[in-house]
């Protein structure tokens, strides 16, 4: 990457300038010693989980953007890889990692993934509609009025499913 | 489910199983039917296999009440007394049911524990041997595409399964996969005593796999190239017995295959060959119109 944006680090230009600017003030606030250096990427990560929560997308894409976004710039300012910086990087990803994962395996309070939880669980009282509801299909809706046949090859009308309750399973032999 | 039924069939509560187009072919060697008979049977074996009282009832050959509820493999419904859907769930889960039926009906006294009916799946399959033929590998991604059954003098004791690559479908250029199923349903089987198998697909020959035992019920596959418009005639000739040894005869099939993709098709979970046969039995051999076997 370091030889795709290769060119003299005495060159400069205005938006150079702004983004190594811009790089130098985030890297004052949170490296003032090596030590905040790591501490910083922790917190960043669990930062990001939560961000993500709020914004209802996952949190490894939510870092990734993040940590996208901070390369992007780091590489623009200096255009050159720095061993410590990326190194940090990697131990931030990885650690956002271990604590993202069991997090994107639970419920989430946006997104789908918690409706296809509930929504497969159903539940007594509830429709449990899920996927149906997606294809037109609603409870209160009456049976399509279709002749179908009954197991001698007779027809039988599913509107003909009247007078108490029916329950209907469809299925095959695999 | 069988234990919800018992509970309340006697509490003015109707069940039906829905037997529709096969989810996964070739699972226990069994395909599509190809007539509303076929159709019948299945739901009889299935009745009989699984070991359940719950009535079925049969869709339609061209799927209508499976369309019109929600194209699902294992969908259930509760509809009310006024004929209108009071639950729905694209999975069947007997447990829920229950609970629903405790609401809308009421509890039952004693419910029936489900361990206690001792259902046990047997599809009682034929003993012809099987995974002695190489199943073929296709190369890419292929999609089924319709097929009817040409009239014939005997019952459909084979039926097929064609599907087309990306290419047939766009150009009328592009690879066919055709496979030969026996169906179960019948209990015959491929006599190898007599030769191999052959087709003709719009008028070019082909031969299948020879294979050293004497009879065996597994598919009979090609993957041939095609440069053809829809639709495209295939004729299946081979030499069946009843699993019985009570006949063996030469028998023709035809079907015609069109390129419209077929989306009751159902897909196939996984194709396993056999380590034994003779010869690869990829696309079998070509022959010259008009040679001898």
């Amino acid at each position: 990457m370091g030889f795709l944006c290769w060119r003299p680090e005495n060159e400069s230009s205005p938006w150079r300038e702004f983004v190594a600017a811009q790089t130098q003030v985030g890297r004052d606030w949170a490296f003032p010693n090596s030590r905040l250096h790591s501490s910083f990427f922790r917190l960043w990560g669990v930062s990001c989980t939560e961000f993500s929560r709020f914004f209802g997308i996952s949190a490894v894409d939510f870092f990734a953007l993040g940590v996208c976004e901070f390369g992007c710039l780091h590489f623009l300012s200096t255009c050159h890889i720095q061993k410590v910086t990326m190194r940090a990087i990697f131990s931030a990803s990885a650690i956002a990692l271990l604590i993202a994962t069991p997090l994107n395996a639970q419920p989430q309070g946006l997104g789908n993934q918690s409706n296809r939880v509930a929504q497969r669980a159903g539940g007594p009282g509830t429709s449990g509609s899920n996927g149906l509801a997606g294809v037109g299909l609603a409870v209160g809706q009456r049976l399509p009025d279709i002749t179908i046949h009954d197991a001698r090859g007779k027809p039988f009308r599913m509107a003909d499913l009247k007078g108490q309750y029916s329950v209907l399973v469809f299925g095959c032999l695999t | 489910m069988e234990a919800v039924y018992r509970d309340y069939k006697n509490k003015n509560v109707d069940f039906y199983f829905v037997y529709k187009t096969l989810a996964h072919p070739e699972g226990n060697g069994f395909v599509n039917p190809a007539t509303l008979d076929e159709r019948l049977m299945h739901a009889q074996k299935a009745s009989e296999s699984l070991g359940t009282t719950i009535p079925w009832i049969v869709d339609t050959m061209d799927n209508q009440l499976k369309h019109a509820m929600g194209d699902r493999n294992n969908s259930e419904f509760i509809v009310g007394p006024d004929g209108r859907i009071v639950r729905m769930r694209d999975w069947s889960n007997p447990e829920l049911v229950r609970a629903d039926l405790v609401e809308l009906v009421g509890p039952v006294q004693n419910p029936t524990d489900p361990r206690s009916l001792n259902l046990k799946i047997n599809f009682n399959q034929t003993e012809v041997a099987r995974g002695v033929v190489d199943r073929i590998q296709k190369a890419g991604q292929m999609t089924a595409v319709k097929i009817e059954a040409t009239a014939t003098q005997s019952a459909a004791y084979v039926k097929l399964r064609a599907e087309a690559d990306a290419g047939l479908l766009r150009s009328g250029t592009g690879k066919l996969y055709l496979g030969f199923f026996v169906d179960p349903l019948h209990r015959v089987h491929w006599n190898n005593q007599a030769g191999p198998v052959s087709i003709t697909v719009n008028g070019e020959s082909y031969t299948g796999p020879f294979v050293i035992a004497a009879a065996d019920a597994d598919p009979r596959e090609f993957v041939i190239d095609v440069s053809a418009k829809a639709p495209i005639h295939v004729k299946l000739m081979y030499v069946g017995c009843d699993d019985n040894e009570t006949w063996c005869r030469e028998l023709t099939q035809e079907f015609v295959v069109s390129l419209e993709i077929d989306k009751d098709a159902g897909r196939v979970m996984s194709r396993r060959g056999g380590s034994g046969g003779q010869s690869p039995g990829r696309g079998g051999r070509r022959q010259r119109p008009g040679g001898g076997q």
